[in-house]
């Protein structure tokens, strides 16, 4: 009986993404103009029957957290020319289109797509990216067409991709009082992964393991695990 | 014959470019690339880059503890 109604669920869906879009140029700074992130189109969609399709555009809407004035998209071998919506001088939205000509007739072919955008002073903080994707097969029509729309937490099928943003920083000690809390050993991963080590009081965390046993051999130092608004810490990085 | 004493004079003066160093050249020498003069003092700050690394001692080393903190 099981069996049967994802048999009926799978015919019944429209279509799925084939693998999450990610954001592949890693971790941004905190209010630093002049950034550059790229996003990571991994695969393209499956139809409802199944046949797996190229991707012929990928639009982004900007979200809060980044200044929008300061958006510029960069034209791309995947789309030429993106076309930017505006309302006054604030970017809403990019869009990368391609000549459906050069469409391929499966889903082979990994994309990129970058903006260059300035980060709003939000450190610790993940910044979700709404990304409409529409594959067609090839020699198709609109009516064709397959529509994935990237958006929601990490629980749904195909969720929005998350900006990690961290202070800016340059090599060495960095005191920092915590603005938002970490709640989760998997954050203090993500938004620490290039740190050295962290410091709260006698209590240490690091993304790397052997560091990570050293913390825990050495005496009169607790490992940490989470961080709560208005922590002062020490990072070395 | 002035000439003769002159040419002379240059040769011995000029030397032997081909002979092997005595223990004084070597002195010299050391202490124009050592950067203390060739006392040999400073010798610990230079890197070495085919040097294996110590072994850890199972502590955080001094450098990733943070000003101020005494464990």
């Amino acid at each position: 009986m099981k069996v049967s109604r994802l048999a009926l669920l799978a015919i019944l869906a429209p279509s799925i993404a084939s693998a999450h879009i990610t954001i592949g140029s890693g971790p941004a700074l905190a209010n630093k103009s002049g950034q550059k992130i790229s996003f990571a189109i991994n695969h393209g969609c499956t139809a409802a029957g199944g046949a797996k399709l190229d991707t012929l555009s990928i639009k982004v809407d900007i979200p809060t957290g980044i200044d929008a004035t300061t958006v510029r998209a960069l034209p791309s071998d995947f789309g030429g020319t993106p076309a930017v919506a505006k309302t006054g001088t604030a970017v809403t939205s990019v869009t990368w289109s391609r000549n459906p000509a050069e469409l391929q007739n499966d889903d082979v072919a990994y994309y990129e797509l970058t903006l260059r955008l300035k980060v709003n002073d939000v450190p610790f903080t993940k910044i979700p990216w709404v990304i409409t994707q529409v594959c067609r097969p090839q020699g198709g029509t609109p009516a064709d067409d397959v529509t994935v729309v990237w958006t929601g937490p990490s629980t749904n099928a195909e969720p929005s991709p998350n900006l990690i943003v961290v202070p800016a920083h340059a090599l060495g000690w960095h005191k920092i009082t915590m603005t938002t809390a970490i709640t989760t050993a998997t954050d203090m991963g993500l938004f620490f992964g290039d740190a050295q080590i962290v410091w709260k009081g006698t209590s240490a965390f690091s993304a790397n393991s052997f560091t990570t046993a050293l913390i825990a051999m050495t005496t009169g130092v607790t490992p940490l695990a989470t961080l709560a608004a208005g922590d002062e810490i020490w990072v070395k990085y | 014959m002035r000439r003769l004493i002159l040419l002379l004079a240059v040769v011995t003066a000029c030397g032997d470019n081909q002979k092997p160093s005595t223990p004084d050249d070597a002195g010299i020498d050391a202490a124009v690339d050592a950067p203390d003069g060739g006392s040999g003092r400073l010798t610990g700050c230079l890197d070495r880059p085919g040097q294996v690394p110590p072994a850890p001692n199972g502590q955080l080393p001094c450098e990733l503890v943070p000003p101020g903190l005494a464990l």
